[in-house]
Formats: C-alpha cells, sequence, structure tokens
C-alpha cells in the first residue's frame, strides 16, 4: 500500500501540467492581486474631491460662504466666523471622529476658482472634476454636476456628488436657522460667544467597529483566490484517477494487472493525491499569509482544518470526473472550467462578480450551499469577521457532507470498472 | 479548402472550451452588468445614491425616531436585529455600510445640551468598508442633529416631537442643483460599455484557448509531417488556418455583440438612440480579439498540452482583465505604479477605448482622436505579439520535434 502511496506521488509531481495549476497559478494569480487589490480599501476613502468654483461677485457677497469654502478646502478661516454660515468636513478615516471641521482634519473639496459660469463649463469639459458650483443673486449655492460623473452605475461617484450637494444644503440650512433666530431672539446673536457656540459644527458621530477585525474589501480576493486554488485541486484527483484507470493510461493498465484489489489500489492513489493537494495549497496559503501578510483573523489554525476539508472534496470530485465516462476527452479543461465558474460566484471575477455572488448567497442560499467555492471562501470570511465559530462549523459541516457525497459517488463509480474486451 | 473545414471541424469536435469560455463567460457578463441596475433613461437625472443604512434605535424617544425618519429619506432603510451575530453579518458582507446606534436615553440628553448650550453626546456609526459612504451618511447625521439643537435654540420649550418635525423639514432643505452634460455623448450610465469591457475576458479566454488548440493540432510531430508531405503548398495551408482563426475569432466578437443587444443591459437602446457611439465600442472589440488570436497563435507555437495551454490562457486572460483595471469597471482604479503596469497591457487600450467613446464630446475626427489612439496601441500589441509568435514558430520548426533540420540530423 505504502508503495502504490509512494508511487503515485512520484507520478503526480512529475506531471508538469497538474503542478502548474496547483502550485504556479495561485502564486501568480495572489501575487496580482498583492500589487492590484494591496492598496483597494483607500478606494473607499475620501480623497478631496474637485470642484470648480465660480468667484464672481455673488460669490464674494454670500454672507459666510467664502470661509466656508476655505473650511471644506481646509484651508484657513474656520467656518461661520461671521455668525451665518458653515458646515462639517465629514472627511475622515475609520476611527476618527465625523463631523470634525476640515481644518482639524482632512480637506473635503479640491476648488478651482474660475471667474464666470462659461469658464466653469469650459474646464468642466477639459478637466477631471465633479462639477461647479454657482452662487446666484438670492446668495444661493446652485452645484451644477458633471453628467459624466453623475452615474447610478458607479455608487462612488453619485455618493461623492452626494457630500458636494451635502454641503451646500448644509450652508443653505444653517442660513435659513440663524435667520430665524435672529428673528426671534436678535440678542442672541450679537454676543460673539453665544454666535460661536450656535456655528460650532461638533462631530456628533464617533465611529465603532462590530467585527472581530476592521472591514476591508482587499482580503475578499485572496480568499477567493486561495478557494479556487483549493478546488483546482481537483486536478490532482483527474490525475490519480487517470494513472490508476487501466485504459486511459499505461501505467493504470499495468496496475490493474497487479495482484492488489481496486479498493486497495485506488485508496493509495486518492490519499496521495490529497496529500500533494494540500501540501500544495499550504504553500498557498502560507505565501498569501506570510508574504504578503494578508489576515485571516488570527485563526490559522483553523484556516488549515479548511484547507484539509477543502482539498479533500477537490480530489474526490476530481476522482468522480476521472471515474466517469466522457466522451471527448479534455477532463482537464473541464476541471479548470468548473472551478472558474463557481469562483465567479466567490467574488473571483472583481466587484461585480462579488455582488452577483452575494446576490446568490442572499436570495438563492441553497446555490451558494452547493457551490465549493463559495463555501471554502466563506469560511475564510467568517473566520476573519465573527468572533464566534458557528458559521464557521456550519461551512465545515458542508464541506464535510459534500466530501461524503463525492466518496461515495467515486466509490460507485470505480467499484466495477469494466473494461472493452473480446 | 479542405485544412479550413478540418481546422473549424476540430474546433467545434471538443466544444467544452467554445461553451464554457465564450458562451457561458459572456452570460456571466451578461448578468453582471444586468445586476448593476436597470440602464437609465437617457435623459437621465441625478438620483442620490440610496445605500442600506439602518438604525439600531434604542433610544425610541421623539428625537431617535425623528432621525430615523429623516434617514429613511436619505437612504434605504433596514431592519436589523439589535444582536452582535446580525450586525457582523451585515457589516462583514457589505449588505448594510452604513449603522447607526442610539443609546438609551439619547433624545433627553441631546435636548439638555442643546438647552444648556453644552456639548452635545455622540452617536455611533458603524461603517463597512465602504468608508465614503460613512462620510456621506454622518454628514446627514450631523446635518439633521444641528438643526435639531438650532430649531431646539429658537423653540425653548416646544415639545421634542414637534422640534423633530421641524428639523427634519429643514434638514431635507436642498441647495439647487442640476445635470450638465457636454455634448451628446454617451449616458455614462449605460450598460453596453461596461459590458464590452467585461466581454474582454470571455473574448481572450475563449479565442486565445480556440486558436492554440487549433494550431497545436496542427504542429504536432507526425500531423505536422503528413501535412508537409501532402499535395499543397505551406502557404495555402497556412492561409486556410488563418482563415479558419479570423472565423473563430470573428464568431466570439459577433457573438457578444449579439448578447450587447438583448434588453438586459440596454445595449439595443444604445444601438437606437446613438448607433454611431454603439457602432464605436462594437468596432473597438473587433480590434481587440486581434490580440487574444496573436496571443494563441504564440501559445501554439510553444507546443504545449491541452492542460497547460488552458493553465495558461487562464493566467494570461485574467491577468489582462485585472492589470487593465477593467475588473474593477475601469482604469480610475488604477493608481501610481499599476498604472504604469496597464499602460503595456493591451486590454488597458481597449478600456481607454471605450472610456473615449463615452467621454467624445462629439463625432468630429478631433474629439475621436483618443480614441482612435487608443486601438492603434492595441493593433499594436497584436503585432508585437504576433511577431513574438512568428520567431518562436522559426526557432521551434528548427527541432527535432517539430521535423525540422535538427530531426533530419538526428536521423
Amino acid at each position: 500500500m505504502f508503495t502504490t502511496f509512494l508511487y503515485t506521488v512520484k507520478v503526480l509531481v512529475r506531471d508538469r501540467n497538474v503542478l502548474m495549476w496547483a502550485v504556479a497559478f495561485p502564486l501568480i494569480l495572489a501575487t496580482l492581486f498583492y500589487s492590484m487589490f494591496n492598496n483597494l480599501d483607500t478606494t473607499y476613502e475620501l480623497d478631496p474631491l474637485p470642484v470648480i468654483i465660480v468667484q464672481d461677485s455673488n460669490y464674494d457677497q454670500a454672507p459666510g460662504f467664502s470661509p466656508l469654502i476655505n473650511d471644506l478646502a481646509g484651508t484657513d478661516s474656520p467656518a461661520g466666523t461671521d455668525g451665518t454660515a458653515g458646515t462639517d468636513s465629514t472627511a475622515g478615516t475609520n476611527g476618527a471622529n465625523s463631523g470634525e471641521n476640515s481644518t482639524a482634519g482632512q480637506a473635503l473639496l479640491a476648488p478651482t476658482f474660475v471667474a464666470d459660469p462659461e469658464a466653469a463649463q469650459a474646464a468642466l469639459a477639459a478637466g477631471d472634476y465633479l462639477g461647479y458650483i454657482v452662487v446666484d443673486d438670492q446668495g444661493r449655492p446652485n452645484y451644477y454636476m458633471d453628467s459624466r460623473r453623475a452615474s447610478s452605475i458607479d455608487t462612488l461617484a453619485a455618493v461623492k456628488q452626494s457630500i458636494i450637494l451635502n454641503a451646500l444644503d448644509r450652508y443653505l440650512q444653517d442660513s435659513q436657522l440663524l435667520a430665524g433666530l435672529a428673528q426671534t431672539d436678535p440678542q442672541l446673536l450679537s454676543d460673539a460667544s453665544t454666535l460661536s457656540t450656535l456655528s460650532a459644527q461638533p462631530g456628533l458621530v464617533q465611529r465603532g467597529a462590530i467585527t472581530a477585525n476592521p472591514p476591508s474589501d482587499a482580503l475578499r480576493y485572496f480568499y477567493a483566490v486561495l478557494a479556487f486554488s483549493c478546488i483546482m485541486m481537483m486536478s490532482f484527483g483527474l490525475s490519480a484517477i487517470d494513472f490508476w484507470k487501466a485504459n486511459v493510461s499505461a501505467l493504470g493498465a499495468r496496475r490493474s494487472l497487479g495482484g492488489r484489489s481496486w479498493a486497495w489500489s485506488l485508496a493509495p492513489t486518492l490519499l496521495a493525491a490529497w496529500l500533494l493537494s494540500l501540501i500544495c495549497v499550504i504553500v498557498g496559503f502560507l505565501y498569501i499569509r506570510y508574504v504578503f501578510g494578508i489576515s485571516f483573523g488570527g485563526k490559522e489554525p483553523a484556516c488549515l482544518a479548511v484547507l484539509a476539508l477543502s482539498t479533500l472534496v477537490a480530489t474526490l470530485l476530481g476522482a468522480v470526473l476521472g471515474a466517469m465516462p466522457f466522451p471527448g476527452g479534455g477532463k482537464a479543461g473541464i476541471t479548470a472550467v468548473i472551478a472558474c465558474v463557481l469562483s465567479v460566484f466567490a467574488g473571483l471575477y472583481g466587484p461585480a462578480s462579488q455582488q452577483l455572488g452575494d446576490y446568490v448567497a442572499n436570495n438563492l442560499p441553497a446555490l451558494s450551499t452547493i457551490n465549493p467555492v463559495r463555501q471554502i471562501y466563506d469560511a475564510f470570511f467568517s473566520l476573519y469577521y465573527y468572533d464566534g465559530y458557528e458559521r464557521f462549523a456550519q461551512v465545515i459541516l458542508t464541506l464535510a457532507v459534500m466530501a461524503a457525497i463525492f466518496f461515495v459517488l467515486a466509490v460507485l463509480l470505480m467499484r466495477k470498472q469494466r473494461y472493452k474486451s473480446l | 479548402m479542405h485544412v479550413f473545414r478540418t481546422a473549424l471541424r476540430m474546433v467545434f469536435r471538443s466544444p467544452v472550451y467554445l461553451v464554457v469560455y465564450v458562451v457561458l463567460f459572456s452570460l456571466i457578463g451578461l448578468v453582471v452588468t444586468g445586476s448593476l441596475g436597470a440602464a437609465p433613461t437617457p435623459a437621465q437625472e441625478f438620483q442620490a445614491p440610496t445605500r442600506p443604512l439602518a438604525v439600531i434605535d434604542r433610544d425610541q424617544s421623539a428625537v431617535s425616531q425623528g432621525l430615523t425618519a429623516f434617514l429613511s429619506q436619505r437612504g434605504t432603510l433596514v431592519s436589523l436585529a439589535d444582536d452582535t451575530r446580525t450586525l457582523q453579518n451585515a457589516m462583514a458582507e457589505n449588505a448594510v455600510p452604513y449603522i447607526l446606534i442610539i443609546p438609551a436615553g439619547y433624545g433627553a440628553d441631546f435636548l439638555a445640551a442643546a438647552a444648556s448650550g453644552t456639548p452635545a453626546p455622540a452617536l455611533q456609526s458603524i461603517v463597512s468598508v465602504e468608508a465614503i459612504t460613512g462620510v456621506l451618511m454622518d454628514q446627514e447625521v450631523n446635518g439633521y442633529l444641528n438643526a435639531l439643537r438650532l430649531t431646539a435654540l429658537a423653540n425653548p420649550g416646544a415639545a421634542a416631537s414637534v422640534l423633530a418635525q421641524q428639523a427634519e423639514g429643514v434638514a431635507l432643505l436642498r441647495a439647487p442643483f442640476s445635470l450638465v452634460q457636454a455634448s451628446d455623448q454617451i449616458n455614462p450610465a449605460n450598460l453596453l460599455p461596461f459590458y464590452f469591457k467585461w466581454a474582454s475576458y470571455p473574448m481572450t479566454a475563449g479565442v486565445t484557448v480556440l486558436i492554440a488548440m487549433s494550431f497545436t493540432s496542427f504542429q504536432a510531430g507526425e500531423l505536422r509531417r503528413r501535412n508537409l508531405a501532402a499535395p499543397l503548398t505551406p502557404t495555402a495551408m497556412n492561409l486556410q488556418i488563418a482563415a479558419s482563426s479570423l472565423v473563430i475569432m470573428v464568431m466570439t466578437w459577433a457573438f457578444n455583440c449579439l448578447m450587447a443587444l438583448l434588453p438586459i443591459i440596454g445595449g439595443w437602446q444604445l444601438w437606437a438612440t446613438n448607433p454611431a457611439s454603439a457602432a464605436l465600442i462594437a468596432l473597438a472589440a473587433l480590434v481587440f480579439v486581434f490580440v487574444p488570436l496573436a496571443i494563441g497563435f504564440l501559445f501554439s507555437q510553444f507546443g504545449l498540452k491541452e492542460a497547460a495551454i488552458n493553465g495558461l490562457v487562464n493566467i494570461v486572460a485574467l491577468s489582462m482583465m485585472f492589470l487593465s483595471g477593467i475588473m474593477m469597471g475601469g482604469s480610475d482604479y488604477l493608481k501610481g505604479p499599476m498604472l504604469t503596469v496597464a499602460h503595456f497591457i493591451p486590454s488597458y487600450w481597449y478600456s481607454e477605448a471605450i472610456d473615449a467613446v463615452v467621454a467624445a464630446p462629439g463625432f468630429s475626427l478631433a474629439a475621436l482622436a483618443p480614441y482612435f489612439q487608443s486601438l492603434g496601441m492595441v493593433l499594436l500589441f497584436a503585432l508585437a505579439i504576433f511577431s513574438v509568435a512568428l520567431l518562436v514558430g522559426r526557432l521551434r520548426t528548427q527541432t527535432a520535434t517539430a521535423g525540422g533540420n535538427t530531426a533530419a540530423d538526428v536521423a
């Protein structure tokens, strides 16, 4: 038995095509992802928003508007110094108080000043701006947003436009409220300290955390590529069966003539394929975890359990494919295709496929449950985000059931293999 | 035309790659694109983003209910149970990117602070990876609470529910705004450009794998030797193989163009309203498929096995999609060194060509100059890869396995 195991390992290691899928592909893809997505999470943070401002007489005369723009741009003149307007700049990062004035934090706007609306329109067409602001003769700021950067497809663009619009809303709201206060209690606004208190824009919202580790979009790609690598270990199961079946390879033909029973011969073959699969994905895991420093929530031993079970599922699935009579050959291609298609729903193909995968998981959970790639991805995901192990245990149980089903299928298909004979 | 027919027959004999890479991945692209949202009408109006948000109201006061009512008008209010697991799920999956927690007693504390002029107590917000959405929603919450604070000052002694209602009226006040469109360019909300960008994956993977398999079959040692002995000039044979490759290439492109007409992404709408733009995008796709054609030809020169070709095709197709920024929707997401690297990826120029059509202020030669420049770059890449393939092929035909001069020496 040990000899069968040893020689199966040898022939599988010598198959360069399988090794390419098992080792090279995940390492290349992980490297690619790292170079692409290392700073992905900064995409969702707020850089100062480029906007054009028409600096005409209306702009100069609008009470408090110029200081407000300066404040939002993070330059000088704290907002509301003349007691009429101001706003908060909520640009900030996770964990920071939002609602701080931009002078104390990050700038919200990156304004470019022009003399008139025509110049603003020309600058908008030529440059990379979100829109332009014109103050009308009633002192109201009007915002003209670039339709190319207000798309409902690009949620981030729409959010950025709303942030600018909100800052202008706030100016109007404060103007109206302070004007109302001045009417009801003129004394209130005559006192400098009271005025200062009224105009102050304290941050009234503080950031908290609920997940075990901070949310990160980049992690999804690494978990997806690891899940993809695990399922690609079907190749080992498939190749092992190719080397076992008498009508597929010369080695299989020789082995079928040996004195071993089919079960005694098959068990070490599959064991060797599984062991090699596990070693290959552990290499990928260690590469992702320690070379790139990708977090798995500090639960690495549990990750190894996921890898062990998922490679068992993949090896047995490969064995099932190998045992099935398939006209026209091309089983190696089929394994790759299965892995690629299933990986769409684990989000391997970018944000759109992540959305699709999440949609399926939330609305058609049965489809996600039978997708081993999504389940493996969910296992890593739950380890990172959740304190407890309930979700993780569910996934592990699902993978164990899959492994059992594939094992039974593989045994049923290979138990009574018959070949063409005279 | 026997060789031509044989080459095509070989492709269709094992249709798994054709079905999966071309048909299935195009359909997935269609679903993925369609899931981004219904195609808006050309006379689009700005729709403020209505990202899902949840309020965990542990106060149940007039203030907290007023704030919740206000936020329901600035986002899609989602009901979440007040337990850690549910909140963790919502955050981790980014199903609800913003959760606001209002602690018990907040309403009374807030109004007391407003009346006394002391700092108001803070609320807690939890934000998913979408930090920018958190910024916007914090802005909304601050806006409402500020309106409530000043309303309370102006109306001392008023009931909390009245103050909350007045504050909501003020906080909903919007500054005047409108959309400006520089010209009659494509509505950026149209999904067709996105679909064609995504289609770079099925086109790259499909055309490359089919061409590589087809050429590899013809160049296998014994078969090549037999073909060389056939009463057919090498030029005629190569031309027939090339013609079959062009048919595969055009078929793949045409299939994706047909997909793009389906109503799920509103492609037909663009063809009807802006046929010139749609045609330019389709033309960009046609030019682009010359790149996978050249890559397929290059792979075939290495004499690889099926599994190796398949693996390489996936690496190349995925790499091109990621490195060009297409997977993220466009080159806007590329920064620093990655943007520099992207300039060496043909699909980046393909994506730029599509973006150039979308951003073109008109249909003059000058306005479309960036489009044609990008397409020129795509063609140059195809030419460069094809040249490398010819060189590799030349070297390979001299080897023993390919039946070249080295084989004669051995014999």
